[in-house]
């Protein structure tokens, strides 16, 4: 690769891998595993970078992102570790993320699988419509729309019934 | 249209989000990039070299392309005795009226054992064996140079040399001599 491409590249990197480690830290729940994330992404991106440079290199970048943590899910989901306790608190964390609501959601969303948190992600997060979703995770749509309510459905299930009475209209 | 459970979905995840660091992950990619074209360098020259050595013989074998080593030569021991080249051994002529040749055969007057590998002309060539080709062998003695046959049959055939050469007295295939052996 020429310099102008490595240029260019590096200049793409450093402008849009916040708000891709961001992402990746969602569908991880874990730094170092967002990092791994981004960065194999970004390898692979790289490899790519001639004939993507004029397209759309982030839209690549964050397909590559997802399938490839859904791939690792499935790599591993027969020796995956579950988390069975609350997570700690952080220091230094918004007040308001103390509520008993939002703890229970993220200790919910943690304990989904990362397929339904994947969809999750790019459904709420990153607000992509299901025809989107589909193109991205290269599957139907009527696939996205199954998986959606089943992670949804996961989800209410999780959380106390208490705190999840305060929801009902 | 959205629920309130959306709601709070969407605003945990932007919460969780923000959470992340920023990190500048540039080199990170650019090394693994780097690590995996070596690595795939290095797989490609190991399966090279692996396809080589294993299908390099089998096509030799196949085609039959080097010739089949030669048999050994089977090689004669090196102290084996042989009857053609034995050399003559010197043998005292037993009748002093014959000194011209040397006797090959015979140690004295009544032939004495075989310095090489004798050739039996026949049983009991008799007291006077004869066919030699020397002349002036004793009688008794064997076939040829390498008389010695019948040594028995030469005692007390005195020492009557035959002086024709070549024909002992009373060789076993010739009529019986004129001579008295007793």
């Amino acid at each position: 690769m020429d310099d102008e491409a490595n240029a260019r590249f590096g200049e793409f990197a450093a402008l849009r891998t916040p708000a891709l480690l961001r992402a990746a830290y969602l569908l991880t729940g874990d730094q170092h595993a967002a990092e791994d994330l981004v960065q194999s992404a970004l390898a692979k991106t790289l490899v790519r970078w001639r004939s993507l440079r004029h397209e759309d290199p982030e839209g690549y970048v964050r397909t590559v992102m997802y399938r490839e943590q859904v791939s690792w899910w499935r790599r591993r989901r027969y020796h995956r570790e579950t988390p069975v306790g609350l997570p700690a608190d952080r220091a230094g964390s918004d007040p308001h993320e103390q509520t008993d609501l939002r703890v229970s959601m993220r200790e919910a969303l943690s304990r989904l699988t990362p397929a339904h948190r994947t969809i999750l992600v790019l459904r709420y997060y990153e607000d992509l419509t299901e025809t989107q979703v589909a193109a991205v995770l290269n599957c139907s749509v009527g696939s996205v729309r199954s998986r959606t309510h089943r992670a949804v459905s996961r989800l209410r299930e999780m959380l106390p019934a208490a705190e999840f009475a305060e929801l009902r209209p | 249209m959205t629920t309130p459970f959306d709601d709070l979905i969407r605003t945990t995840l932007s919460e969780i989000a923000e959470e992340a660091l920023p990190m500048n992950l540039t080199s990170g990619a650019h090394d693994r990039v780097r690590r995996r074209r070596t690595t795939l360098a290095v797989l490609t020259a190991t399966a090279a070299v692996a396809a080589i050595m294993i299908g390099t013989p089998l096509a030799l074998a196949a085609t039959g392309g080097g010739q089949a080593p030669a048999a050994p030569a089977p090689t004669a021991p090196a102290n084996a005795p042989s009857p053609a080249s034995a050399p003559p051994t010197p043998v005292p002529s037993g009748s002093a009226s014959t000194p011209q040749t040397p006797t090959p055969s015979s140690k004295g007057p009544a032939g004495g054992a075989p310095s090489a590998s004798p050739i039996p002309a026949g049983p009991g060539n008799g007291p006077v064996a004869g066919n030699s080709s020397v002349p002036g062998n004793g009688p008794g003695a064997g076939n040829g140079s390498a008389a010695g046959n019948g040594s028995a049959a030469g005692i007390g055939s005195g020492p009557g040399n035959s002086s024709v050469a070549g024909n002992g007295p009373g060789g076993g295939v010739l009529p019986p001599s004129p001579y008295p052996t007793n």
